[in-house]
């Protein structure tokens, strides 16, 4: 069962049960001897819509998946099964068209190992345009200076090499980068993680300007809730290469229901020292190694609720409400917890 | 260019280094172009002292059996070290970082047989591989380049593969690909400007180890016919005299580590002045 | 309060030797920690809170760090005065440490029961520890010792409430995760029982759920251990959540410092304000988010007066004539800023 929105545009993003695997390279012993996959399941069935004007966030941890899922629809990774449509055609038909490049486009971790160290500013912002349009040299660096200046650098960075840039202005660079191309989507993988609390507040802030002034969507992949809060309308929450809860982000931080979104918003530092959320949160053991996944669903050696139908049978996401779903056999034991308190 | 500034002034390595390796490609220029005119002496020209005679104000490194100047030997034979190496590490540099930097970056069948074609020739001794060639071919300066030409880029090769790995997995090439940029170009403005750094630094001090193979091969006569001034070739054509008149033997010999020395100062300041700039 | 107190700086300042020059790093920061305290120094980066911690530790590479001024008094004795050799004794045992990257801090050749032995013998050759009361013992093992050895390991990795201890010693860092070589690395630490822990960011590069395990646990341990903790972090929020004091720093100075309840409750410095300012809280249709103007100053070229000065909303020509200091009773709420004089 699947809920989606209905609007008048078609959606801009759909991925539809998409599984990405890696394979473990080399061994061929590894599957004789212990009868099992030698894949990483990095992303196993997930389904996503994204529509016009909308900004969606990706909520999740290491290795649940996320990034990955980025990288198949950037087209960076081949998918094992699923479709991805964009704008309603299969990317598979937009492979050939250069549009896929053009429509979406993605900011990058780390903005240290985003830009080319040799290369000038200038270079590096007007690189989309050259794969892309039919623009010469003197039109490239024009659209150039324009990216820089909506993003807040002025044209004496043009021809500065990275080095010479602090991180929220290598920052910038990366999303002048990310517009350049006049794109319908953008997609931004940790936006704000490798920056200071001042500078992350500019970014943010950035974004949401950007948004109004190009018309652009967004997905946020992140694994910062208040980030996700502030900027999105709707959130998945990704587990093991799951989607485990979905809904409008205001309704799943404050009344999350699936167990690891619970765990997930009660382990996020809220500042107020009144409120130690942080030392009351019980959560145990680790992010799951999504080589061998545990069998039935992925979060019960660590769910407070979970029983023996959960080991053996992995939940669907379903309907728990007005556009929200979730994946639980017993959703209704967390009906009554209610925003960042315990489990 | 300001960038290259930096690294040769990074230390006092780099500094000693790059005046010393500037003096001698300079003297080779001069040399080479001026010809016989700015030595002291015509380096084949017999007589023109007495034989066997010491190191004197007239003949800085006094003349041998046949009373000839033996620095204006020495000065006229630095072209042809100079520029052996220069060439033999130049192309080396350049056939390896194309075919490393490939294999690096685009991984299957081409790296594969890169890397085992490397490993074979790092199997064989080089040496004895470049004197085997070299008798093939028989003697002179061009063929001796061909023998070194053939066992000096593959490490180069495995150089440039190691680099490229890295760099191929840094976001700025996933950001690249994500914008529809070809491979080509990847690997050419992307790549290869992030690799050359470092392989730079170590052809600096190559450099001094292809001045070294080269006179050992002289020595053993299979380059530059005599008469003819080669460092090596001196060395050997001048070893019965070590004890009679030190200073024959000596002094080539003495060139040949001052030469291999300077490359290896600069080479090595290099090195770290590169380390620094990556991790700084 | 200085005697109480495990540690006290006192007036330190640190610079870097530069080419261009030197760079204060750490500007006349005065900081005391009593027993089972959990202090937090927070700042951005660049506010000089890690080279606070390593020269608390002895650990600062000096050249190019070159101590200007102050003490750092550990119980008493100014650390500082100490030739390295004695310094040595105090580390890891009286004072340790652990960093960001758990994966560097650990020895990926080596099983984690073996590194933790060692960490174990060093201390028993230095004669403190858990097991204080037992004679020093010669430093190559023998059988008998053994098991008595394994099970000082399991205490350990038990202390950091690492499930199936056994397995674990037995494995190799690689096949842990972060947030696992964290824990081992806070047990190697706090198995010597030291009366100070530095933790530099040591949850920045774990998962949001591990770092409130790794949080709950240190704040858990304090009394069980009898030590007291200097939390260096960029982020607010966690330090909120662990803290009892909380030190903001800027530009190589303590700004503003008191109880946590008090400094959030009110809090005085602008830059304090700033930065609670920057949290996102709520979406973007409730409050914008109010950044701080400007940029972290470059400490090569400080203009004199306030550092916060030219991002300050509210600046005066004061502010830009003298450098404020804090001002107040150690202790208590301190501040270093002219609005409150």
């Amino acid at each position: 069962m699947r809920a989606t929105f209905t609007t008048e545009d078609p959606p801009l993003l759909q991925v539809q049960d998409l599984a990405v695997y890696f394979d473990i390279a080399g061994s061929f012993s590894v599957p004789l001897l212990t009868k099992r996959d030698a894949y990483v399941k990095a992303v196993d069935g997930v389904t996503i819509d994204l529509g016009v004007g909308e900004t969606v966030a990706v909520v999740g941890e290491s290795g649940c998946g996320k990034s990955t899922l980025a990288r198949a629809v950037l087209g960076l990774v081949e998918s094992k099964r699923g479709s991805i449509r964009i704008q309603g055609q299969d990317k598979a038909a937009l492979k050939r068209s250069k549009d896929r490049f053009r429509i979406i486009q993605m900011v990058f971790q780390d903005p240290d190992s985003s830009l080319d160290p040799t290369m000038k500013i200038k270079d590096t912002v007007s690189e989309p345009l050259v794969g892309l349009s039919s623009m010469n040299k003197d039109d490239r660096e024009k659209k150039a200076i324009e990216v820089l200046d909506a993003v807040g650098l002025d044209s004496k960075f043009l021809d500065r090499l990275p080095r010479q840039l602090s991180g929220g202005q290598k920052q910038r660079v990366n999303i002048a980068r990310a517009i350049v191309t006049e794109p319908r989507l953008v997609m931004l993988d940790e936006p704000t993680s490798a920056l200071d609390a001042s500078v992350q507040a500019q970014i943010l802030n950035l974004l949401l300007d950007l948004q109004e002034k190009y018309s652009l969507s967004y997905l946020i992949i992140t694994h910062n809730i208040s980030v996700a809060e502030y900027l999105s309308d709707r959130t998945y929450v990704m587990y093991a290469g799951k989607v485990v809860e979905h809904g409008p982000t205001k309704a799943v931080i404050k009344d999350p229901r699936h167990p690891y979104t619970i765990a997930l918003i009660a382990s996020a530092p809220v500042p107020d020292p009144k409120e130690r959320n942080l030392l009351k949160v019980e959560i145990v053991g680790e992010v799951p190694s999504v080589i061998n996944p545990p069998p039935g669903c992925r979060f019960h050696p660590r769910c407070p609720y979970s029983e023996q139908k959960c080991s053996n049978e992995e939940p669907v996401l379903e309907s728990i409400g007005p556009q929200r779903l979730a994946a639980c056999h017993f959703i209704h034991k967390t009906a009554r917890v209610a925003g960042r308190t315990l489990v | 260019m300001q960038y290259v500034i930096e690294l040769l002034t990074y230390n006092n390595e780099t500094k000693l280094g790059f005046l010393l390796v500037s003096t001698i490609v300079a003297s080779a220029i001069v040399i080479a172009l001026a010809g016989v005119s700015v030595l002291p002496y015509d380096p084949i020209e017999q007589d023109v002292g007495p034989p066997l005679a010491g190191p004197s104000l007239q003949h800085l490194f006094g003349t041998d059996i046949l009373g000839r100047d033996v620095f204006s030997r020495i000065l006229y034979a630095t072209p042809n070290d100079v520029f052996v190496s220069f060439v033999v590490v130049g192309t080396s540099l350049l056939v390896g970082a194309l075919l490393g930097a490939t294999a690096g970056y685009r991984g299957g069948l081409l790296d594969e047989a890169l890397m085992r074609y490397t490993d074979i020739i790092f199997a064989i001794p080089a040496l004895v591989l470049a004197i085997s060639i070299a008798v093939i071919l028989g003697p002179g300066v061009i063929h001796m380049m061909y023998a070194l030409l053939i066992i000096w880029w593959p490490p180069y090769a495995r150089l440039a593969r190691g680099e490229a790995l890295r760099v191929s997995h840094q976001n700025y090439i996933e950001a690249a690909k994500a914008s529809g940029i070809g491979s080509l170009r990847i690997l050419t403005r992307h790549v290869l400007p992030n690799i050359l750094t470092p392989m730079v630094a170590y052809a600096t001090i190559d450099i001094g180890s292809v001045v070294i193979i080269y006179a050992g091969l002289s020595y053993l006569g299979l380059s530059i016919r005599p008469p003819w001034p080669e460092w090596g070739a001196m060395v050997s054509a001048y070893q019965d005299y070590l004890v009679s008149a030190p200073w024959l033997p000596l002094f080539p010999a003495l060139v040949i580590g001052i030469v291999v020395v300077a490359f290896s100062v600069l080479g090595d300041g290099l090195r770290d002045a590169v380390e620094a700039a990556r991790v700084g | 309060m200085a005697d109480s107190s495990v540690l006290y700086v006192n007036e330190l300042s640190i610079a870097y030797e530069l080419k261009t020059g030197d760079v204060r790093a750490v500007d006349n920061v005065s900081l005391s920690i009593r027993p089972h305290e959990l202090v937090a120094a927070v700042g951005e980066s660049g506010c000089g809170k890690t080279t606070l911690g390593l020269s608390i530790i002895g650990l600062l590479p000096s050249p190019p760090a070159k101590h200007l001024s102050g003490e750092v008094n550990f119980k008493g004795k100014n650390l500082l005065s100490l030739a390295p050799d004695e310094l040595r004794l105090y580390r890891g045992t009286e004072i340790a440490m652990i960093f960001q990257e758990p994966m560097t801090s650990l020895n990926p050749v080596f099983k984690i029961g073996d590194q933790i032995q060692e960490a174990i013998k060093l201390r028993n050759s230095r004669g403190k520890g858990i097991a204080a009361n037992e004679p020093s013992r010669s430093s190559s093992p023998s059988r008998i010792r053994t098991s008595a050895r394994r099970k000082e390991v399991t205490d350990v990795l038990n202390l950091v409430r690492i499930p199936d201890p056994e397995r674990i010693a037995d494995r190799y860092p690689f096949e842990l995760s972060g947030g696992m070589r964290q824990r081992v690395m806070i047990g190697m630490s706090l198995a010597q029982k030291p009366s100070l822990l530095i933790a530099d960011e040591p949850t920045t590069a774990l998962d949001v759920t591990t770092q409130a395990q790794v949080l709950k646990l240190m704040r858990g341990l304090m009394e069980e251990v009898d030590t007291s903790i200097l939390l260096i972090t960029h982020d607010l929020a966690v330090a909120s959540q662990v803290a009892d004091r909380i030190a903001v720093m800027y530009a190589g100075q303590i700004v503003e410092d008191g109880d946590v309840l008090d400094l959030f409750s009110s809090p005085l410095h602008p830059y304090t304000q700033g930065l609670l300012a920057c949290i996102p809280s709520g979406s973007k249709e409730g409050m914008r988010l109010n950044p701080i103007q400007g940029s972290t100053p470059d400490l090569r070229s400080i203009p004199a007066g306030c550092k916060f000065a030219p991002r300050c909303p509210h600046v005066t020509r004061e502010c830009e004539a003298t450098k404020p200091e804090l001002r107040g009773k150690e202790g208590s709420h301190r501040v270093a800023c002219y609005l409150h004089d």
